[in-house]
């Protein structure tokens, strides 16, 4: 029995606290995830993946480009697919192949992009355009040739979060840890290379190297929330956050901290009106929906409060971008 | 002596047009050299290829006698201001330790010393009071200071700065030329790609003059002088930019 | 035969008509956007446009369903207020927040479009009867249209045409220069917003055939395509609507015939012709100019041999010795052109050969002579850009070099300059 049903939304985090309080206490033997927590847990390591790469992506103008690798991401999950069905029978559940098919897209994804940046001296917004919409008509069309089923194209734009399970949350948890760890460890090349490549190089680093980590790191962070939220929506999560800490704070190094919480707070309350929506009206609407809602949401409040506190102290400056 | 920059029949083109051609020169250690030259000379494009930002067609640059690798921790590269988004969420103090990253291994923490050298160099630019600010609050002369106190803390032998006076106020410029002949003094060789001529007298020692070509490159007694200014700034090159261009053209298939 | 069936039967006109206009007027559009470097914002219009929709379906399906007939009005004025909702969003951000103009289109498309799935899973849950509706509108649905889509599509293309045959000439001052449009008195605010209201109108439009997620590919593609067979706007335009209407068109009839669906395949052949162009294109096409870059480099190798034989015969093993690089082919070519013959063991210039040579030795001679005389360059230091510069020099420099060097006969080595060869 799930200890959230009927909850309205601020019995919802009353629940919420006295379960962890009951895990942290030990008491916790007894005690199974239930779908709504373990919802909150992959929405929170997404919002943490995502909020630490959100300012470089932001600041290095690679948002739209994180766009295109988010739509290619359909087609590496259903070469996947077809692959994985074919030579081996296995269908959709299937993590690991669904994992490499969409790395695979990445990867494409990003080569045509620079080919047609370099090679055939397009310019950015034609590249990242031409490249991500052949790539993803392609996907479409395979999708329907082998499958003749709409719904997957579906799901995997829309996401499907209330179908989450423990592996879904492991997942993302590697996600996030891996993504705390490579900005720990890379926090100056990737600032660097933000701010100012040419200096980077001037430097010694090998701006290649680091473009292409920065692209992978995106890469792993979209495709692993491709089955929590669906590809686009993880978007708002990349973006969003961070525009909004950007209002209050214009140091780097603590952006990079408060982004994920920023993120990890819309999750928690995006999971809370969710369930109190289901339990008042009896709709169960999409969570990934309500997360950008709420994202939206946080960010016109941010700029409200940011308006006010503007009025209030017109000394303080209003630089952001 | 080692030259500080020497460069053998380097050619650089992109895209439609060869921006540099056949340029040879030999700046030795210890001047201030500057730059000179209309737009679309090539300034800038010898800056950035001779620290490897853009890739060379043909020829040779040594540093010290050295190839860029070995001698790159030796040389400070003061960027033009619109090549940054000074919007960006950093403090002024974080840009001044950038100039440390070249030292360090990737997680080895920025030491005292470090930190140090930083507000020391903030304060060699007068921009101390600054140091907890946002960039983008800077004023352009301010960002101008920022930029040159990295280059400071690298400690390096050789500055590389483009066009470091464009669009200051003449206080500024003014702390800019004494920091920069004082090091000059201690033995630093200064190269600025510059574009104010009633200026060059007073700041420099050397001249390297180009226009797509090498003009002239020399002590300003034997360089700068009315001849060479002409053909620099002159128009009676057009029959030379037109016949590289097309041997540019023809080499790339267009 | 075949292939005016799709023109004329009731049931396959309308889709393909239909799909034929809706690129024609994307792709014009795609055109201006391609100029302006901001192709992505119709990424941006089209995920924005997708809530509305939904909720243009939502409203009218409390009205009962005997008004489904009337969703696609709903769709349609539902997408346009969402995407406009969209437009003004993105400018707010750019102009009050200083949000970047790739952040802002980001979040806009990511914000719009989740509220649109939202809008969506609600309709699946309280009036599952019209859910289908809202599906279509992610992929399109071709096959679907009807006559009314195809007059509208008509109508819409008129428009986009119209305006850009009127709007010619202050569209292409705006793309070239919009400050100094501004500052002749064009009316720049209100031709954009113009050129804006009919960019939303075929992005909206194309929905319902394409789907909101690949209608951009219909602006793109086309219009990157033009761009690869000409620098005039004039010519980019037409050539942006012939692909646009071809990949239209193409695309329909192969969907149907393979039963694939109609927005991907159109996209395809869209971004076919792209491919093509930026491979093939005589100007610009990478093909091309790989071969003309193998062709100059072996012409380069024939003149230099021809300027060898020049000072002397040579036999084989001599030219072996200073040409290594392909000498048989290079030997072979210039003996078929009539440039050199064999005498023996030993090759030399024919008569003919021989005037070409002079004319090659001439133009290296004046060169080097140049960059001394007129460059002010050391003597020693020229040879090198005489031997790249006498495979390039056309006769119309040729003769400006010998007017300002007044008809010099020797050059920086006191070696004789050959006369020009009388033609």
């Amino acid at each position: 029995m799930n200890p959230y049903t009927d909850v309205n939304f601020f019995e919802f985090f009353w629940v919420l606290g006295k379960r962890i309080w009951q895990f942290a206490t030990g008491g916790g033997t007894g005690l199974a995830t239930a779908t709504d927590e373990i919802q909150l847990g992959v929405l929170a390591c997404c919002s943490i993946a995502c909020g630490l790469l959100g300012p470089f992506i932001v600041l290095k103008r690679m948002s739209m480009f994180a766009n295109s690798l988010s739509h290619t991401t359909l087609l590496g999950i259903a070469g996947a697919f077809l692959f994985a069905s074919h030579w081996w029978g296995s269908g959709m559940t299937d993590l690991s192949t669904l994992l490499i098919g969409a790395c695979i897209s990445a990867i494409l994804t990003a080569g045509l992009t620079e080919i047609l940046s370099r090679v055939f001296r397009l310019a950015p917004d034609a590249s990242i355009g031409l490249s991500f919409t052949t790539l993803f008509a392609i996907g479409v069309i395979l999708v329907s040739v082998f499958t003749r089923d709409a719904h997957i194209s579906t799901e995997a734009v829309t996401g499907n979060c209330d179908a989450l399970q423990l592996s879904d949350f492991r997942l993302a948890l590697s996600v996030a840890m891996i993504n705390i760890v490579a900005v720990i460890v890379f926090y100056r090349p990737l600032m660097l290379i933000a701010f100012d490549e040419p200096y980077l190089r001037a430097l010694g680093f090998s701006a290649p190297l680091w473009r292409v980590c920065l692209f992978f790191l995106t890469a792993l962070t979209v495709v692993c929330s491709f089955r929590a939220v669906g590809v686009l929506v993880v978007l708002a999560l990349l973006v969003g956050p961070y525009l909004t800490a950007r209002l209050f704070c214009h140091r780097l190094k603590r952006l990079v901290i408060w982004t994920p919480l920023c993120g990890v707070g819309i999750s928690l309350l995006s999971v809370a009106l969710s369930r109190a929506i289901l339990s008042s009206a009896g709709v169960a609407l999409s969570t990934g929906g309500i997360l950008t809602l709420t994202t939206a949401l946080v960010f016109v409040g941010g700029t409200v409060l940011r308006t006010v506190i503007g009025r209030a102290k017109p000394k303080l400056t209003l630089h952001m971008r | 002596m080692k030259s500080a920059l020497e460069m053998d029949q380097l050619s650089v083109g992109y895209d439609r047009h060869t921006v540099l051609w056949d340029v040879s020169f030999s700046i030795p250690a210890g001047i201030m050299c500057c730059v000179l030259g209309p737009n679309g000379a090539g300034k800038s494009t010898l800056l950035k290829t001779a620290l490897g930002l853009i890739r060379k067609m043909s020829g040779k640059i040594d540093f010290f006698g050295e190839p860029l690798e070995i001698s790159r921790s030796r040389i400070a590269y003061v960027p033009q201001r619109e090549s940054v988004d000074w919007d960006f969420p950093i403090t002024s103090l974080d840009v001044v330790l950038m100039g440390r990253y070249g030292k360090l291994r990737s997680m080895q923490k920025l030491r005292k010393a470090d930190r140090e050298a930083a507000q020391n160099a903030l304060e060699l630019v007068g921009m101390s009071a600054y140091a907890k600010h946002q960039i983008g609050e800077l004023s352009g002369g301010q960002q101008q200071r920022l930029f040159l106190a990295r280059a400071l803390v690298q400690n390096p032998d050789l500055f590389l700065l483009d066009e470091p006076f464009a669009g200051i106020d003449l206080a500024t410029e003014k702390i800019l030329v004494d920091l920069l002949k004082k090091l000059s003094s201690q033995g630093k060789t200064i190269i600025v790609v510059h574009h104010d001529l009633p200026t060059v007298p007073e700041y420099f020692d050397w001249a390297l003059l180009i226009n797509r070509h090498l003009i002239a490159c020399g002590p300003l007694s034997e360089v700068f002088h009315r001849e060479n200014l002409l053909k620099t700034y002159g128009k009676t090159a057009s029959l030379f930019d037109e016949a590289v261009k097309l041997s540019a053209k023809s080499k790339i298939g267009l | 035969m075949d292939l005016f069936f799709h023109f004329t039967d009731p049931i396959l006109r309308a889709p393909t008509i239909g799909c034929i206009l809706m690129c024609l007027s994307a792709s014009l559009a795609g055109v201006v956007l391609l100029f302006q470097r901001k192709l992505l914002i119709s990424e941006t219009i089209s995920h924005a446009a997708y809530p509305g929709a939904i909720g243009g379906i939502f409203l009218l399906s409390f009205l009962g369903p005997d008004f489904e007939r009337f969703s696609f009005i709903a769709v349609l004025v539902g997408a346009l207020f969402s995407s406009w909702l969209g437009l003004q969003s993105i400018r707010w951000l750019e102009r009050k927040w200083k949000i970047s103009s790739d952040a802002s289109l980001c979040f806009v498309l990511a914000v719009f479009f989740g509220v649109g799935v939202l809008l969506a899973s609600g309709l699946q849950q309280v009036q599952p009867m019209w859910a289908q509706q809202g599906h279509i509108l992610l992929f399109g649905q071709a096959a679907t249209l009807t006559d009314e889509h195809m007059v509208m599509y008509g109508l819409m293309s008129l428009a986009c045409f119209l305006f850009i045959v009127f709007a010619f000439r202050p569209l292409q001052a705006i793309l070239f220069d919009r400050a100094f449009a501004k500052s002749i008195g064009i009316p720049t605010k209100f031709v954009e917003r113009i050129f804006f209201i009919l960019l939303l109108v075929s992005i909206v439009a194309g929905i319902r055939s394409v789907g909101v997620i690949l209608i951009s590919g219909m602006l793109i593609a086309p219009a990157v395509a033009a761009r690869q067979f000409s620098n005039q706007l004039k010519t980019v335009f037409w050539l942006a609507a012939m692909f646009g209407a071809f990949s239209g068109w193409i695309g329909s009839i192969l969907s149907a015939k393979f039963s694939l669906p109609t927005g991907p395949m159109i996209v395809l052949v869209g971004a076919f012709f792209a491919v093509a162009g930026l491979l093939g294109s005589p100007k610009r096409g990478v093909v091309f100019r790989l071969i003309r870059q193998a062709a100059f480099h072996l012409r380069c190798m024939e003149e230099n041999v021809l300027k060898g034989l020049w000072k002397t015969e040579m036999d084989r093993h001599a030219l072996k010795r200073l040409y290594p690089s392909m000498l048989s082919f290079v030997l072979f070519r210039l003996t078929r052109h009539g440039w050199i013959q064999k005498k023996g063991f030993v090759f030399a210039l024919t008569s003919d050969g021989r005037t070409k040579a002079s004319a090659i030795v001439r133009l290296h001679r004046l060169w080097e002579l140049y960059l001394t005389e007129q460059m002010g360059r050391d003597p020693q230091c020229v040879h090198t850009s005489a031997e790249e510069m006498e495979h390039v020099l056309t006769p119309e420099i040729e003769e400006r070099l010998t007017k300002l060097l007044s008809d010099p006969k020797q050059d920086p080595h006191s070696q004789p300059i050959p006369e020009r060869s009388s033609l």
